[in-house]
């Protein structure tokens, strides 16, 4: 058997097992189809236009961090789609996932749709190689045509589909154009090969890429001791109990086992088949190469990045406060009679209803008052950033900032969605590499006042306290979430890994795409919150109507008072803020008018503006909430997730300690 | 031909932007992750430019912008190509 056979010969795939008993039925008959791809492709956008509907498999700014399956049908013909989160070879990994390979074999595929740069196959190709050598089926989307060729490039698909002997298919995902064929075609190739005999799965003899004799040999003889049963000292644990189990080809471990060997000879060998598939013609710089040059130069960025987050941050706060004003309006006045009126009426126990109430009349006005108008929003500020490119310029652009944080400047993408809502953010740490990173970098995000907190510092400070005193309460927040970040990278052992970044080129954002983003978006924030929001709402409200707060109350005395210089209620809006943040301050306002009268009715004569404003950068440094410690345990675990929150506890009470003693309330 | 005594040596934090230059040694510091970007010895590279307050350089492989870290960059080592490797 030559090298080249052993690298096509014996293809034992285990198809039958993703029939097995589970998965037993129609579904688990369907071809598997997995979408790949190098990061910020755009294969989101790719199977937006596939399905008819953006869906990521988290919440995450520029990123798919899992994988998310779904039944599709193209021409008639019935599919599964497995998207798999962007990467740059089969051996990439985030922080808490599998390497790329086990994540893509374990979706156990039929065949491989791999989506690629039209104007930058050198370094798309590889990959596509990388799966390839793998044996199983492969169609080519080449992807973003129209920036392609406003780059000069010309592609030849027949070409390039001869050397990989594979179809290959000039798409324009963003527009949806050659999507579905191509899509199509990976589903055909999918079926005839869950429909042949095993033993006819091998992929003719072109198919094999042309590397190095003694690399392509030295696999070959890997691959039999493979499937000899007898692997080398030290092989991947991960990769031998696939291949025991056969769930993965001899030939194919082998393949991702040499991946040192074998990823330069890819890369050569997609360098020299980029310079045979596509033509190059001078073309004079796009406006969006030059405004991306722009956006991270020395002298323009910075200027640019600070009108651009002004911009966006101004925008979510104006268009917020409006939207917000016209929602609680409409509420008070057509809602709440209503829901009132029913509640009192179907629960005559006055404590019950009145606890029923603070559920289902604020509380699901706070969801309304605070989710649609700023996260909503928000999210749209973010999905056009996100969609026009410009995220990663940013992260260049804070590069030197975060390092002092011990953070890469891909940081900046977790922290700017934290100003919306802490919860994606901490999901967004995924863009991270190391745990160290991602765990820095959430207590960070925790730190920073989300869009709910932020309203209490504006709303608390602005009217009583004059708008200028909201700013210096952001400029605190900001001066204590640094040091704060300074102590943490100095305590929290380990190194900081250097950024590098493939910077996409900008690009006009597509209305409705940025719209379906947000949209899917914020609808897996108002799934995960709601209920939190509820039930938090209940439990304060039954505090407070049988009066179990009072004891409560008791307790936190040294803390509000003798630490913070607050009257003891602000205590326990604080202490509750850990269920419903963004109603830190409604809290504060209902419980002061019930401690001592209608009088407290406007906060300006409950606390001082000294008070007020310590109040403010306590609740903006913010107290955790549920949902928040609900992400970090997720993500790290409960141990990480206390320290975290504990941390940011601390940072929060002493800062309000500090800040307390400044302007002389305690 | 140009000899070794002759050809410009620079690091990839510390050749003039604008210059085309070859890869010739990655170093150990994060080769696996610069690999993955399409920077190993012998592909071809243009520094763009620089980010601000000494941040990261922006690299130009082939059609692709690629932001590096400055320490990182230092560690990867590259020759001048072209004419101007001679003339020096």
């Amino acid at each position: 058997m030559s090298a080249w056979q052993a690298l096509t010969g014996p293809r034992v795939e285990a198809d039958l097992a993703v029939e097995s008993a589970s998965d037993a039925g129609l579904k688990a008959r369907l071809p598997v189809v997995a979408l790949v791809g190098r990061p910020n492709v755009g294969k989101s956008t790719f199977i937006a236009r596939v399905t008819g509907r953006y869906e990521e498999a988290a919440n995450v700014p520029g990123t798919t961090v899992g994988t998310l399956r779904r039944q599709v049908r193209v021409d008639g013909r019935e599919a599964i789609l497995v998207d798999l989160p962007g990467s740059h070879s089969l051996v990439d990994r985030s922080d808490g996932l599998p390497p790329f390979w086990q994540l893509l074999l374990d979706a156990r595929p039929d065949a491989i749709l791999a989506v690629i740069d039209a104007g930058n196959l050198a370094v798309h190709l590889p990959l596509v190689l990388a799966c390839r050598d793998l044996g199983l089926p492969i169609v080519v989307a080449a992807n973003l045509c129209d920036e392609a060729e406003a780059h000069g490039f010309e592609l030849d698909p027949g070409r390039l589909s001869q050397l990989l002997a594979a179809p290959v298919h000039r798409t324009i995902g963003r527009r949806g154009t050659g999507v579905q064929a191509a899509l199509a075609d990976a589903i055909r190739l999918a079926e005839r090969r869950r429909n042949l005999p095993r033993s006819d799965n091998a992929p003719p003899p072109t198919a094999i890429p042309p590397y190095a004799p003694d690399v392509v040999r030295a696999v070959g003889r890997l691959a039999g001791q493979l499937g000899a049963g007898s692997p080398p000292d030290g092989f991947d644990p991960a990769l031998h109990s696939r291949l025991a189990a056969g769930t993965i080809p001899a030939i194919a471990a082998a393949t991702i086992a040499s991946i040192d060997r074998l990823e330069p000879e890819r890369w050569t060998l997609a360098e020299r088949w980029t310079g045979e598939v596509a033509r190059r013609t001078a073309v004079p710089e796009t406006v969006a190469d030059r405004l991306g040059r722009i956006a991270t130069s020395p002298r323009l960025g910075l200027p640019l990045f600070v009108l651009a987050t002004l911009g966006a941050l101004g925008f979510t706060m104006a268009v917020g406060t409006r939207l917000a004003e016209v929602l609680s309006t409409a509420w008070s006045a057509l809602v709440s009679p209503v829901v009132t009126g029913v509640v009192e009426m179907l629960v005559p126990w006055p404590v019950g209803s009145a606890t029923l109430l603070w559920a289902l009349d604020s509380g699901l006005l706070s969801m309304l008052a605070v989710g649609i108008p700023f996260v909503f929003t928000f999210y749209l500020v973010i999905a056009a950033l996100e969609d026009s490119g410009y995220l990663a310029s940013t992260a260049v652009l804070s590069d030197r900032i975060f390092n002092a944080l011990g953070l890469p400047g891909r940081a900046a993408i977790p922290l700017l969605a934290a100003t919306g809502c802490n919860v994606p953010a901490i999901y967004a740490t995924r863009v991270l590499r190391t745990r160290r990173e991602r765990l820095l970098a959430s207590f960070l995000a925790s730190l920073t006042p989300c869009s709910a907190s932020s309203a209490v510092v504006v709303a608390a400070l602005a009217p009583f306290a004059g708008p200028g005193a909201a700013l210096a309460a952001f400029g605190v927040i900001a001066g204590v979430a640094i040091a704060a970040g300074l102590a943490a990278n100095a305590i929290v052992p380990g190194r900081q890994s250097p950024l590098v970044l493939m910077l996409p080129p900008l690009r006009l954002p597509i209305p409705r795409q940025v719209a379906a983003k947000a949209w899917h978006r914020f609808r897996s924030f108002v799934t995960t919150a709601t209920p939190v929001m509820l039930a938090g709402s209940l439990v304060i409200g039954a505090l407070y109507e049988t009066g179990a707060i009072v004891p409560i109350e008791a307790v936190l005395a040294p803390l509000s008072t003798g630490l913070l210089g607050l009257p003891p209620v602000a205590g326990i809006a604080l202490a509750l803020a850990i269920l419903r943040k963004e109603l830190a301050l409604q809290l504060l306002l209902t419980l002061a008018i019930a401690e001592i009268g209608m009088s407290a009715a406007s906060l300006g004569s409950f606390m001082s503006p000294g008070q007020l404003f310590v109040f403010a950068v306590v609740t903006g440094l913010s107290v955790p909430c549920v949902a928040t410690i609900g992400a970090l345990a997720g993500e790290f675990g409960w141990r990480q997730a206390l320290v975290v929150s504990g941390a940011t506890l601390g940072t929060a009470l002493g800062a309000g300690a500090i800040v307390a003693r400044l302007v002389g309330v305690a | 031909m140009k000899s070794e005594s002759t050809t410009q040596e620079w690091t990839l934090a510390t050749v003039p932007a604008g210059r085309p230059v070859d890869v010739v040694d990655i170093g150990d510091k994060e080769p696996a992750v610069l690999l993955a970007h399409g920077l190993r010895p012998g592909v071809r590279v243009v520094v763009d430019g620089d980010a601000p307050l000494g941040g990261p350089r922006i690299v130009r492989i082939g059609a692709a912008r690629i932001a590096i870290d400055r320490g990182l960059a230092r560690s990867v080592r590259v020759v001048a190509v072209g004419p101007l490797a001679a003339a020096s």
